[in-house]
């Protein structure tokens, strides 16, 4: 028979090792719950209307569509990139649009089940890790875009397009991690979901996705350092030529993801009760 | 939101949260509730509304912490608070019900085994394929009460959720209730409804401003905390000075034919209700009303002076108005009196208490009913 105790500050009485131990089994014990959140995430889309998985073509076609115009028009002087410049726009747009619609999604996730959180006792856990439902969703469609433009173009990529995958899961380790830091915010001041917003906008600007690294200036030295840049345009030069080129940026990069991950999954299961309190 | 995010800090670099000290703006939802439910008992939790009965099964079932004291549990929870918590309203119910499954913390086996006769029990027919947006309000409820019984918990919590629902469907829940029981499950029953408290509870807590005011039996329980709430709403009103800006009411009470003042009478007694009120403003044709009420608000009579055409005294000032029941056949009970002022229409209230006077008349049992209506047998 389980015997549960609830009494205040109960993680601090048992320790920090042992908490390891119950995220590990609280993650375990609700895999399908987390299967099923995701599921819901993934059906509302689609059971919404016919835009809705439109949707996730419209809007990268839309943003490429427009810097593909602004290029050719010589507005922009986008450095050479070594592919045709849709391919590694859209494949550098679905990456970053699966980093940041789960991150919105996953930071809102907390707020908009807020009733169903002060009903019934489930894990929070699982309901931001199943919040990216329609965000991966929108990826695995972008990235059959992608593979119908090297068609058009007549260009193979490389035999790392199947490893896709794999390759995404710092990013999405670095993205879950935010989102269980950011979602217990986002309970508490509500404006941090918009912020989030407001500065996902300015860093897909700054992180050099449209538009190949540059060689010289701040932009230079800012992206050698952001994460988000090694994360994105290395699994994309894999994918278009098979070569890495930055490689020591890229295992950097997924060691803080991971230990992002690792530091807000402790926060968050440490937090998650106050939760309801404030939601 | 700053007591949040301090509270956050605190819990998150592991200091300890001191919570049992009460902040600026904070009050004890619950203070020092203690109690005990052994296995296969029934516990009815009754209060008036904001006494603390949600507070109290949110800590039971973990969604809150406790500040200060400890909640220990043995054995598997499970809730009947809100039906259909979770249901997306574009999925179908067939879908929902292992959504909805998932998050009560049925396991897929558990699931799978029982989906049958959840689909049986909420006998919602074709619609199980329909997204659940289209289902009518009693429809969502079965099917939530049909996923949240078959969990199967050891203790289960329930939250005034009967309250919804035709009758079918209570007798639905009441069933299953006696069956869980049989089962030895320990079942927290949270309600308004007294007489479903005192049939199926074997101890009751009555919760008052977040305290204990009482444990025990719910036969008693439930009388007192019914008659206590009955007699707060009664103070109340009785308030004086009660009304609005152009008549106030300022005193009313009653009297026996002789002019003494008195509230309790016989069988067959007269009764005569007086009223002293306060003419502010000069209003056209003002009617006095006045209702006798059961103690369960069943309307007996309701008379006003504009039906029998009665003319008041409408001088500004203060001024004296009284009915007299002269022949009071009221069966054995307590009786509230509603009276007020109304403009002409006898529609709308210049003044208005509710529950003005009380009287308690006592007489020999001469009828079932309301009150022994005037009659004379015939027999040949």
């Amino acid at each position: 028979m389980i015997e549960t105790i609830y009494e205040p500050d109960n993680s601090l009485k048992k320790g920090y090792l042992c908490i390891f131990k119950e995220i590990y089994e609280e993650l375990r014990q609700n895999r399908w719950l987390t299967y099923q959140l995701f599921k819901r995430d993934l059906l509302s889309m689609y059971k919404q209307s016919f835009v809705g998985i439109l949707w996730a073509i419209i809007l990268p076609l839309a943003s490429v569509g427009t810097f593909i115009t602004l290029n050719s028009s010589g507005v922009f002087s986008i450095n050479d990139t070594h592919a045709p410049y849709a391919i590694y726009a859209m494949l550098g747009m679905a990456f970053w649009q699966l980093f940041s619609t789960s991150l919105v999604a996953g930071s809102n996730s907390l707020v908009s089940a807020g009733s169903m959180i002060l009903k019934i006792n489930f894990s929070k856990k699982s309901l931001v890790i199943g919040s990216t439902g329609k965000s991966v969703v929108s990826f695995f469609v972008q990235i059959i875009l992608v593979g119908i433009l090297f068609t058009w173009y007549g260009i193979a990529p490389s035999f790392a397009v199947f490893l896709i995958p794999v390759l995404v899961i710092p990013l999405m380790l670095l993205t879950l991690g935010l989102g269980f830091m950011i979602s217990i915010l986002n309970g508490i001041v509500r404006d941090i979901g918009n912020i989030i917003l407001v500065f996902l906008t300015f860093l897909m600007f700054l992180t050099p996705i449209l538009y190949a690294k540059p060689n010289t200036g701040i932009l230079a030295k800012v992206t050698t350092y952001n994460p988000l840049y090694y994360l994105i345009s290395v699994p994309r030069d894999l994918v278009l030529s098979g070569i890495i080129h930055e490689w020591e940026g890229f295992a950097v990069a997924s060691l803080l993801s991971v230990l992002v991950f690792l530091v807000s999954l402790i926060a968050f299961h440490l937090t998650e009760t106050r939760i309801a309190e404030r939601i | 939101m700053y007591y949040g995010m301090m509270d956050i800090g605190r819990n998150m670099f592991g200091l300890a949260s001191h919570s049992e000290r009460l902040r600026k703006g904070e009050f004890w939802a619950l203070d020092d509730v203690s109690f005990d439910v052994k296995k296969g008992e029934t516990l009815g939790i009754i209060g008036a509304n904001g006494s603390g009965k949600t507070t109290l099964l949110k800590l039971l079932n973990g969604i809150f912490w406790p500040d200060r004291g400890r909640v220990t549990i043995k054995g598997r929870v499970g809730v009947l608070i809100e039906a259909g918590a979770g249901f997306h309203p574009l999925l179908t119910g067939r879908e929902n019900i292992y959504l909805n499954a998932a998050i009560l913390g049925m396991k897929k086996r558990d699931v799978e085994e029982k989906f049958d006769s959840i689909v049986e029990f909420a006998d919602i027919g074709d619609f199980i394929d329909a997204p659940v947006k289209h289902y009518s309000s009693g429809m969502f409820v079965r099917l939530g009460f049909a996923i949240a019984v078959q969990c199967d918990p050891d203790i289960l919590l329930i939250d005034e959720v009967l309250a919804v629902g035709d009758l079918s469907f209570r007798m639905k829940c009441t069933e299953k209730i006696k069956e869980l029981q049989r089962n030895k499950k320990t079942i927290i029953y949270v309600s308004h409804e007294m007489e479903t408290v005192k049939r199926i509870c074997q101890k009751c807590i009555w919760l008052n401003d977040g305290r204990v005011e009482m444990v025990g039996n719910p036969n008693q329980v439930v009388d007192l905390c019914v008659d206590n709430m009955k007699n707060v709403r009664f103070r109340e009103v009785s308030r004086m000075g009660v009304g609005g800006e152009k008549v106030s009411i300022i005193k009313a009470w009653t009297e026996d034919k002789n002019g003494n003042e008195k509230n309790q009478f016989n069988f067959g007694e007269t009764v005569v209700v007086r009223v002293r009120y306060m003419l502010i403003e000069q209003v056209e044709d003002l009617i006095f009303g006045i209702a006798l009420f059961t103690g369960d608000n069943i309307c007996i009579s309701g008379l006003h002076t504009g039906l029998d055409r009665v003319k008041l005294e409408q001088k500004l000032g203060m001024s004296e108005v009284a009915v007299e029941y002269p022949n009071i056949n009221l069966l054995s009970g307590t009786y509230y009196l509603d009276i007020g002022f109304f403009e002409s229409m006898a529609v709308t209230p210049f003044a208005y208490v509710s529950k003005a006077c009380k009287i308690s008349v006592k007489g020999p049992s001469l009828a079932e009913g309301l009150l022994v209506i005037d009659h004379r047998w015939q027999v040949k």
